[in-house]
């Protein structure tokens, strides 16, 4: 269990990354959606022991993650795939891996060359293993990214936006190769891809300017949206008053909008079951102020 | 030390190792000596009787001797500017993220990354040497293979560990390898000015990066070579208490760096 107890973090330059957290992790999967510079690789770096929070405390599996040896007990425990991943260009898969899981403390000889071999078959890479990193695509990067960081099976897997960058296949390649990890340890997922987590979490958080604006299950976000979301059906203009378009789609007799909020009466609207994304752009919009523009991710 | 950090350390070393030679820097330098020591040959050919070399051992020996310190010292010059990036690149390539995720103490990690480089600088060495001894035979047959062997493994070689060690451990702070070498070579051109202002010359012979008193231009005073003396030895014991000084700031300045994270 993860326990996180109003967390801040602030950069020079008086940036707040986090503005008070407190949150519960428990087993399986959790998922940590906001939009860039929410605070998520923030939050991320502090669970891992590489940042050092401004104030609050975290306590990861009863280590305090605010003393050294805390840290280094939790860091025992971890696998970690940062947002930037860096590789060594000059070693080749097998080396890197070799590399890193002795450092991870999977000192006995024959146990890391099965790990490793393992780990380069399930994330399909065996044939490439002995080429240098440098000749690496961004995908094969990624993936072995993730293989590093399952290396000396960790009870706690964080993974700061794996599926950047990844093409369509691979993306759930991973999703289900991280979701069959979450039945053995605690897998901390961060994206701004309602997708990625609409699948494999059952809990999860949306942040944003460093705040969390819902905690819960999937199906509690969904039940925040429930009669917000609506169709409607226009010659062509656009509906607005308040309303957000989430989505466009012309038809053969007018153009139909997908809106969230209170709609006019005159436009007719339908209502519709709202998906996960629906509530999280709604959830999104009511943590803005009036003013502000609403955050509509451009497909 | 638990067992883990043994091994740790030992890993951080071969890869380092490595990654040293898979890089440019090292081969260039090596070869730089090598050129070093071919361009020399050619000068003094002409100033020396090489009849009398080729004939008499004992001269060949010093006439050996005399002309392998360049290559020598060109070695120990130049290591610390193509080992100086070991640390810096692991944050230039972002991999110090990673580093910092695993149960790794920062005075494993730097141990690890002065003896990769300390050894990798001394495989370096002992290909130089095994290179030009061949040379040597073929140019003028028989010469004293235990002076030569002598004047690279402890002369050269207490060169490889001070300088090439400094020069990883100085550059902790950088950023780049281009920062790397360009501090490395300001701050060893500044250190050895420093040490210039002491007028006896004392400081610059025991802490000089040419480290005279390590490796000294033989004197032929009385027809014997004398590589090793006991100055020889003192001026090692000094070069590695400057080393352990840098190792312990160097520590500091990551410790001080994780904990402003
Ligand atoms: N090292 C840093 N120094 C200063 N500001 C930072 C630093 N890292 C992140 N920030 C700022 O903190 C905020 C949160 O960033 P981050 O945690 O990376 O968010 P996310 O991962 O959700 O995109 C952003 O405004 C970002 O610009
Ligand atoms: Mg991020």
């Amino acid at each position: 269990m993860i326990e996180i107890n109003n967390l801040t973090k602030t950069y020079s330059g008086n940036v707040h990354a986090l503005r008070g957290v407190t949150m519960t992790i428990g087993s399986g999967m959790f998922g940590l959606v906001g939009p860039n510079g929410a605070g998520k690789t923030s939050l991320m770096r502090i669970l891992a022991g590489l940042l050092r929070p401004s104030s609050g405390s975290v306590n990861v599996f009863g280590h305090d993650m605010t003393t050294s040896q805390g840290k280094q007990a939790t860091k025992a425990l971890l696998g970690y795939l940062p947002q930037e991943l860096g590789l060594y260009p000059n070693l080749t898969a097998r080396e890197f891996l070799d590399y890193i899981a002795i450092l991870k403390g999977v000192t006995d000889s024959s146990t890391r060359k099965r790990q490793v071999e393992e780990l380069v078959e399930m994330v399909r890479l065996s044939d490439a293993a002995n080429r240098r990193l440098k000749t690496y695509s961004g995908g094969m990067k990624r993936r072995i990214g993730i293989a590093q960081a399952l290396l000396g099976t960790p009870k706690l897997l964080i993974v700061d936006e794996p599926t950047v960058g990844l093409d369509p296949e691979e993306r759930v390649r991973i999703r289900n190769l991280l979701s069959d990890m979450a039945s053995r340890c605690t897998v901390i997922l961060s994206t701004h891809i309602i997708e990625d987590i609409s699948h494999s979490c059952n809990d999860l958080a949306i942040i944003n300017k460093g705040g969390v604006l819902f905690r819960g299950n999937p199906s509690d976000l969904i039940t925040r949206a429930r009669g917000k979301v609506w169709t409607i059906l226009t010659s062509g203009e656009r509906p607005n008053n308040g309303l957000a378009v989430v989505s466009t789609l012309q038809l053969h007799n007018g153009v139909q909008y997908r809106v969230l909020g209170t709609p006019d009466a005159h436009y007719n609207a339908t209502p519709v079951e709202p998906s996960l994304e629906d509530s999280y752009i709604w959830t999104m919009s009511q943590s803005q102020l009036p003013h502000q523009e609403m955050p509509i991710p451009v497909p | 030390m638990n067992p883990i950090h043994l091994t740790q350390l030992w890993a951080i070393t071969r890869y380092e190792m490595l990654m040293h030679w898979r890089r440019r820097g090292l081969s260039i330098t090596m070869l730089t000596a090598l050129a070093v020591l071919v361009v020399t040959i050619l000068i003094s050919r002409s100033q020396v009787d090489m009849q009398m070399v080729e004939n008499h051992q004992e001269a060949a020996t010093l006439f050996v001797i005399l002309i392998t310190w360049s290559p020598c010292i060109v070695l120990g010059l130049l290591l610390p500017l193509s080992l100086c990036d070991a640390i810096p690149l692991d944050r230039y390539y972002h991999v110090d993220d990673l580093l910092g995720s695993v149960p790794l103490a920062q005075s494993i990690y730097l141990t690890g990354k002065l003896l990769g480089g300390i050894v990798a600088g001394w495989l370096a060495l002992l290909i130089a040497m095994f290179i030009s001894a061949i040379f040597w035979r073929l140019i003028i047959g028989a010469y004293d293979l235990g002076v030569y062997a002598e004047l690279w493994l402890v002369g050269a070689g207490m060169l490889v560990v001070l300088n090439g060690g400094l020069g990883i451990l100085a550059a902790v702070g950088q950023s780049t390898q281009r920062r790397a070498i360009g501090f490395t070579l300001l701050s060893g051109l500044a250190f050895i000015y420093l040490l210039s202002l002491d007028k006896s010359g004392t400081l610059l012979e025991y802490f000089g990066l040419f480290r005279p008193h390590i490796i000294s231009f033989p004197s032929l005073d009385d027809n014997t070579i004398d590589l090793i003396t006991e100055q020889t030895v003192v001026a090692f014991a000094l070069g590695l208490i400057e080393l352990f000084v840098i190792w312990l700031a160097a520590l500091g300045w990551l410790k001080w760096r994780d904990h402003r994270a």
